[in-house]
């Protein structure tokens, strides 16, 4: 049930954070830069939720601020 | 092993290597036209890239982060986005598959050369035969004990082929020098120009002192990072004008205001002497063009004067915090990155990163986003400084000394460090304790690589400094 709930929230979140990509026009290598991982970390961390939620948090927050 | 079975064995080697080399071709062949598509429907180009990218990454590993960029944006249908222009352009114009593009042509030649060969070999042709035993790596007796066999079996005669060898036609580059037309005329006021050629020859050390000393903070600058100065510097001025400063508005600190204030005076000033030294050779100038350039120059001047004596005050007071800087380095005293992949641009980088650790300069205290590497490794907090696309990760003690791990693009530097925090830890550990105990072998180590450090990323135009 939490992980329903985690995956749906994973997919909004992620929505979010392409819609922000987009219209920021953030590179990618940049805000992996900005969170402290490789770009190649961060495309497999949005391809499959992984379990630390709060680094979706981060980048949105990340973004916004963008 | 007989003769004849230790030949058949080579020749099988030999076929199973020549099958691998013409797979390898293959694959750069499907990879330049994969890549060579037209691009009209860009839709359709991405599609086949993403589908064939296993071929292209297995021949250009290197291609990896851009592949899967352009993937994230497809997968996201973002392809308008034009970071996924820029990671297609970074593939196209890679050094290996540009090779790749240009040499599609001699790539097929290959193909059909190594087909021909597979096939002579396969057929057991007696003149493959023959020329390949006498390049095989057995003795020449083997080798005259094999060709007396086949010599014996057949009595044909052997031909010989040519190959065809393409040879790449130079282009030649012509620079082509733009000559002004000379119009000799007379200088009305020599009187007045000399006057000014006098006092500018006065202060032309002064100037140049001035901008070598500051030259670092244009050194191995992009373009980017030169105009985001010359904007900040614009805003500065457009609130100072309304005295009305307020740097918090502009996103700086203090420190970032002197350096971006006096990045700019040295900017213009490389400008306006440069241009004013050609103004003065010219005969047809006027005195007032020189005197306008002229006074231009020596205001910037003042104005570096008076910043250089706030910034020197500052530097007397920085000088307390210098970083002493030590390089990991593995058991055979190398370090973890390669100098030799480092372009002029890179060691420009790396030149003005060591200067930051100089002026004890962390990007970490200054708020930036990109600072602190975040990863399994615990022990030790692991930072990172950035001067434009080249970074360092290091670790810093209490008492300001820094430990380098890596140089590296902004890019790669958190793939390149993590290996280095994880698998060489015993290393890091080492080290600190080293520098703790101030131990003397480890000092004379360090001492010896630095010299060698600096030394290789010294560039030509370091005569600025």
């Amino acid at each position: 049930m939490i992980d329903e709930k985690l995956d749906s929230l994973f997919l909004n979140i992620k929505n979010d954070c392409m819609n922000l990509i987009r219209e920021k026009d953030v590179s990618l290598e940049e805000i992996s830069f900005a969170l402290g991982i490789s770009s190649r970390e961060f495309i497999s961390n949005f391809q499959t939720r992984i379990k630390d939620f709060s680094f979706y948090l981060e980048t949105y927050r990340i973004l916004m601020e963008w | 092993m007989e003769p004849k079975e230790k030949y058949e064995q080579l020749i099988e080697e030999q076929l199973q290597e020549l099958k691998r080399e013409l797979d390898n071709y293959r694959a750069m062949i499907k990879s330049a036209e994969i890549l060579s598509m037209p691009k009209d429907d860009i839709q359709k180009y991405i599609s086949n890239l993403l589908e064939n990218q296993k071929t292209l990454l297995l021949l250009f590993p290197q291609l990896t982060s851009n592949v899967q960029i352009i993937n994230f944006f497809w997968e996201n249908n973002a392809l308008e986005l034009e970071q996924v222009t820029i990671a297609l352009n970074n593939i196209l114009t890679d050094e290996r598959v540009k090779d790749c593009l240009n040499n599609k042509e001699k790539y097929e030649l290959q193909v059909k050369k190594l087909e021909s060969e597979i096939k002579e070999l396969d057929e057991k042709s007696l003149t493959a035969k023959a020329s390949f035993i006498l390049k095989a790596s057995i003795s020449d007796e083997e080798k005259i004990s094999i060709l007396k066999e086949l010599a014996y079996e057949s009595c044909k005669n052997a031909t010989t082929k040519e190959e065809n060898i393409i040879k790449e036609k130079e282009k030649e580059s012509k620079e082509i020098e733009t000559l002004f037309p000379e119009e000799v005329t007379v200088n009305v006021n020599k009187e007045g120009l000399n006057k000014l050629k006098e006092e500018y020859l006065k202060l032309k050390d002064s100037i140049e002192s001035i901008i070598s000393k500051y030259y670092y903070l244009i050194n191995g600058k992009d373009e980017k990072y030169i105009n985001y100065n010359r904007e900040m510097a614009k805003a500065i001025k457009a609130q100072e004008s309304q005295d009305n400063l307020n740097l918090s508005t502009l996103g700086i600190d203090e420190f970032q205001y002197k350096d971006i204030s006096m990045t700019v005076l040295i900017l213009d000033m490389l400008e306006t002497k440069q241009e004013l030294e050609l103004q003065l050779d010219n005969p047809n100038t006027t005195l007032e063009d020189i005197s306008d350039y002229f006074n231009i120059l020596k205001e910037d001047y003042n104005k570096a004067i008076a910043l250089d004596s706030i910034l020197t005050e500052e530097k007397i007071e920085e000088e307390k915090t210098t970083n002493e800087i030590y390089f990991l380095l593995d058991e055979s005293n190398s370090p973890f990155f390669d100098m030799d992949k480092f372009s002029k641009d890179d060691k420009k980088r790396c030149q003005a990163l060591i200067e930051k650790f100089e002026k004890g300069v962390h990007d970490h205290e200054k708020g930036k986003k990109h600072t602190k590497f975040k990863s399994n490794y615990k022990k030790n907090n692991i930072y990172i400084n950035r001067s434009s696309n080249m970074c360092v990760s290091y670790i810093r003690t209490k008492d300001n000394k820094v430990l380098i791990l890596t140089f590296a693009d902004f890019k790669e530097v958190f793939d390149n460090t993590e290996p280095i925090a994880l698998n060489f830890d015993y290393l890091i550990d080492e080290a600190l304790a080293n520098i703790k105990n101030n131990n003397v072998t480890f000092l004379e180590t360090q001492k010896e690589f630095v010299e060698y450090f600096k030394e290789q990323i010294k560039t030509k135009g370091d005569e600025h400094k």
